[in-house]
């Protein structure tokens, strides 16, 4: 009976609370529930009633759905800043010592007090949220589409409001709790990245991996790195996703969400011991603050320590200047986000001295950081894989340079040039149009040759970029090893000590080749070896003895390599606005399936090939499908088509395959026919 | 009752509250004087649950108050500057703590409005310093709260406006036997209100008594005698304060008046009288005495 009323006496408590804290939010919630309602139902009500013409002006002839996702990036953004604006002004009342003596004397528990701000403000920020996306699910006609962004959205908002609310209660002041949740999402991605460097030299056998600063966060994180402890980044790639079904939507979710969690019950246990006298003394824990200044300090040390030992390295050949520089930067990048931090912290240059340990272990940890990935220590530059364990070994090189005309001399003109015209040519030549383009990948920091292929309607065939070279005979493998261990060796003799690991050999330069090693499990590691750290003219005698072997002339082969897609999708965006929206009939769907089934039947055993069309084995000929607007089919089997727009065909099996795509070919709006042509 | 028990708090390496250890009987008002920075506002805070205390242990009606809201559904808490948010009226305010606190009294809300002639539909924060105070009072009184916890309640109030304080204040404690713990350096004022006092200094209690008890206890004697007073013939006197000049000797002593009186008269005085000590006199005697004078001060 007693807990019954305590209970409800709580309850009262938390409602009245509520409603206490929801009427001091309201000017702020209606300023953002406007600003949001102008984003997407008023221009989405704009485009409509101008009868689609408004909106093809204004968003080259997007259609309604398109004009909403791209307005759901804006929206993103706007719930980041709410987030921090509505946040800061619901905890202030935790941030003042005479608002403290109202709220804290009040007769609620302390958890049931934080509890009711916590709901108040995930309130004040998802209704409008919710209602906005209701009300353009009606007026683009598509509500489950508009909810399940919507629906995509809330993790990783919960989990930055969370993140807000557990620096609420650590910090004394609104300025530190912004600064602080400000310098979290800046700088923990950036060391996140550092870390992830680690990882990737610790574990053998991974895919390449290199650290490229921010630009590679942004091309190429997974919604794992962003979610992890950057709550904004997250609410920024999650607005881009475009379904929940989507695979990578998965653990996005569960991670913000477990995070959020945790972020809230540490709140909560914070705060029913936080000491208010503190409050308005800049942080009433001292150890997020201790640990925010250690990563905001590691973070600029490592990043501008290996973005300047980059920069300023030039051509060099040995990689101990570039460790000078390393060290020199990453120690003076330490220092000056160090300084800066702490002076914004202590509103001045009091206390700096007092908190130098944080430097120390900051200096110390990027070090460490530094030793563990850059050096060699640990990671596995200087020995060459076992040839009994490698299946076979792929040679790449970056375009245009001096490696890579090494190669064409064996391998020829650029297919990729003769692939596609031989593919319009062969078919209805009004029916294409071609883009030519060099492309700059960030992730291999290495500039591509594309030619993209596409119909009148717009619609996107395919691409052709890059090349490889592949060696599967114990031979050629030994070859290749021989060239690693030489050009190591060589390497080791310059640079005694202080070597840097194999990432750094080709980031700073794009001029490189690169081995792959393709053990029998499945798994692959990569090599790389840039002019920077290597002779030129040594590296090419080595690359001839690979070329000019028997075993090589006898197998040499030539595939395309296709990509999926992703670089594309942001290029060609408003082609693919149309594509999306091309209804998917069943015939598709039913040919889609045929064709997947075909495919395994005919060749396709070793899975791994669908993620890797790059280390197909035996390919010498080229089919081609139209499979652009199957992107849309949310079978993964599909997808791994629809993402890379060509099919890359071994030189026997592929009848099936073939009669399944000519089966379909004609009944498939804009696909052509399909064209067989061996490339050997 | 209010049972203080042995309580310490620490800024860091500042010392608020040092074992305090007292009682507050229900249906007092119970005055708490002391030096700046001696703890005052840190108890009433502890008291209202604001701040916990390092150590110790404080119960009312035997009850922990440690994030006890059924204990703070008794108590209310006016601050020395009470805060309103910046959109808050008086009449939202009451909302806030109609829905907390059980026994609170729109009846009561409207009387108090009234007589403190509050406009209830204007932002609070609009008002003068000592309207907000009303406010604050009104909204506290309203709650009807067994225990109310005043700091520097007199602070920006007009003289009508503090004795109509003091007036509702004695009208609840005698209605509702409402104890009142009131932090204040206005000694003129606690002396007409307060029935106990605390006397505090560097975070301990100097004293704690009945404020008649307490200005029964010391006096102030002036007398005259014909030639100055050999130094021992006043040690048998509890004396606290002692100036002369030449034959004339004015003391603060501790004691029964009766004794004092014959003591004195005993030494053959030209002249002697006694007279009570103001509460603010009893305060600086005790200050002094503790070794916080302007003398130690200046020096």
């Amino acid at each position: 009976m007693t807990s019954t009323t305590s209970s409800n006496k709580q309850c009262q408590g938390f409602c009245g609370m509520l409603k206490w804290n929801l009427r001091n939010l309201t000017s702020l919630s209606v300023v953002y529930s406007v600003i949001l309602l102008v984003v997407l139902p008023f221009m989405l009500a704009i485009s409509l009633l101008g009868n689609g013409e408004g909106a093809q002006v204004l968003y080259n002839e997007e259609s309604i759905t398109s004009i909403f996702k791209s307005n759901w990036l804006i929206v993103s953004i706007i719930v980041n800043v709410f987030v921090v604006v509505i946040s800061a002004n619901l905890f202030k009342s935790f941030h003042n010592r005479r608002s403290t003596d109202l709220v804290m004397s009040l007769p609620i528990k302390r958890s049931t007090l934080f509890l009711s701000n916590f709901i108040t403000g995930l309130l004040v920020i998802i209704v409008p949220l919710f209602v906005v996306a209701l009300i353009s699910g009606l007026l683009c006609g598509d509500i489950l589409v508009c909810l399940t962004y919507f629906i995509a959205l809330i993790p990783p908002t919960l989990f930055a409001y969370a993140m807000y609310s557990f620096l609420a209660v650590c910090c004394g002041t609104v300025a530190d709790t912004v600064i602080s949740y400000v310098a979290i999402n800046v700088t923990y991605p950036v060391l996140f990245s550092a870390i992830m460097n680690l990882v990737y030299n610790f574990s053998a056998g991974t895919a390449d991996f290199c650290y490229n600063g921010l630009s590679n966060l942004l091309t190429n994180g997974d919604p794992f790195k962003h979610s992890l402890l950057s709550p904004s980044m997250g609410i920024l790639v999650c607005s881009a996703e475009t379904s929940m079904s989507d695979a990578s939507m998965v653990p996005y979710c569960i991670y913000s969400i477990i995070f959020a969690a945790i972020m809230f019950v540490g709140a909560v246990i914070l705060f029913k011991r936080r000491k208010n006298e503190n409050v308005q003394m800049g942080f009433i824990y001292k150890l997020p603050r201790i640990i925010i200044i250690i990563i905001s300090s590691l973070a600029c040390g490592v990043y501008i320590g290996y973005t300047a030992s980059g920069a300023l390295s030039g051509d060099v050949k040995s990689g101990t200047v570039q460790l000078l520089w390393y060290v020199l930067f990453s120690v003076m990048g330490c220092i000056v986000s160090y300084l800066i931090i702490t002076s914004i912290y202590n509103r001045g240059g009091s206390g700096i001295l007092k908190s130098i340990p944080c430097l120390g272990a900051s200096v110390v940890l990027s070090l460490i950081i530094y030793l563990l990935t850059a050096t060699g220590m640990v990671s596995m530059n200087m020995w060459a894989p076992d040839i009994k364990t490698v299946k076979y070994v792929s040679v790449e090189t970056s375009i245009n340079n001096n490696y890579s005309d090494t190669i064409n001399e064996f391998l020829g003109e650029d297919v990729s040039k003769d692939v596609s015209e031989d593919i319009s040519n062969g078919s209805d030549e009004s029916f294409y149009e071609y883009y030519d383009e060099y492309y700059d990948e960030y992730i291999n920091n290495s500039t591509y040759y594309y030619r993209t292929v596409f119909d009148k309607k717009q619609h996107r065939f395919m691409s052709c970029y890059s090349r490889l070279l592949r060696l599967n005979n114990k031979e050629e493998i030994a070859a290749v090893n021989k060239l690693n261990d030489e050009l190591i060796k060589e390497y080791n003799e310059k640079t005694p000590f202080l070597r840097y690991s194999n990432n750094f050999w080709y980031t700073m330069n794009t001029d490189y080749i690169c081995v792959r090693y393709r053990y029998g499990d499945g798994s692959v590691e990569s090599r790389y070896y840039s002019s920077d750290f290597f002779d030129t003219d040594t590296v090419i005698k080595y690359l001839d003895e690979i070329c000019s072997g028997n075993y090589f002339k006898e197998s040499k082969f030539i595939i395309q390599s296709c990509g999926n897609g992703t670089e594309l999708n942001m290029s060609y965006n408003n082609m693919q606005a149309v594509d999306e929206n091309k209804k998917i009939d069943v015939s598709d769907t039913e040919f889609a399936n045929e064709l997947i089934a075909a495919y395994n039947e005919d060749f396709a055993s070793d899975q791994k090939v669908f993620e890797h069309f790059t280390d197909l084995d035996n390919a010498d000929g080229i089919l081609f499908i139209k499979p652009r607007h199957l992107d849309n089919i949310t079978s993964d089997e599909i997808r791994r088509f629809g993402g890379g727009g060509m099919l890359v065909i071994p030189k026997d099996g592929y009848e099936k395959t073939k009669a399944v795509l000519n089966k379909y070919s004609k009944e498939i709006d804009g696909c052509s026919e399909v064209t067989a042509k061996n490339y050997k | 009752m209010i049972d203080i028990c042995n309580i310490s708090k620490s800024f860091g390496d500042v010392k608020a509250l040092d074992k305090l250890t007292v009682q507050i009987p229900t249906a007092s008002v119970f005055g708490l004087v002391g030096s700046n920075g001696s703890g005052k506002s840190t108890l009433l805070r502890i008291l209202s649950g604001v701040y916990t205390p390092d150590k110790g242990k404080i119960t009312i009606d035997d009850e922990d108050i440690t994030d006890n809201p059924k204990v703070r559904e008794k108590c209310c808490f006016v601050s020395d500057f009470p805060y309103f948010s910046n959109h808050a009226t008086v009449e939202n305010t009451a909302i806030l703590y109609r829905e907390m606190y059980p026994n609170w009294s729109d009846e009561k809300f409207k009387e108090l409005s009234k007589a403190f002639r509050l406009k209830t539909k204007t932002k609070i924060i609009t008002m003068s310093k000592g309207m907000q105070r009303q406010v604050a009072i009104t909204l506290a009184l309203s709650a009807c709260p067994k225990y109310l916890f005043l700091d520097e309640i007199f602070d920006g109030l007009d003289p009508v406006v503090r004795q109509l304080v003091k007036k509702l204040l004695i009208g609840e404690i005698a209605e509702n036997s409402m104890t009142v713990v009131i932090a204040s350096h206005n000694l003129r004022e606690l002396e007409d209100l307060c029935d106990h006092m605390g006397f505090l200094h560097c975070g301990g209690l100097l004293l704690e008594k009945e404020l008649d008890s307490l200005k029964l206890e010391l006096y102030r004697i002036q007398a005259a005698f014909s030639q100055p007073l050999p130094q021992e013939a006043l040690e048998p006197l509890d004396i606290v304060d002692v100036k002369n000049t030449g034959n004339l000797y004015t003391l603060v002593v501790r004691g029964n008046i009766n004794d004092i009186n014959s003591y004195i008269n005993s030494l053959n005085p030209v002249f002697v009288q006694a007279l009570p000590l103001t509460l603010e006199e009893i305060f600086i005697s005790e200050m002094e005495a503790a070794g916080y004078d302007i003398d130690h001060i200046i020096e």
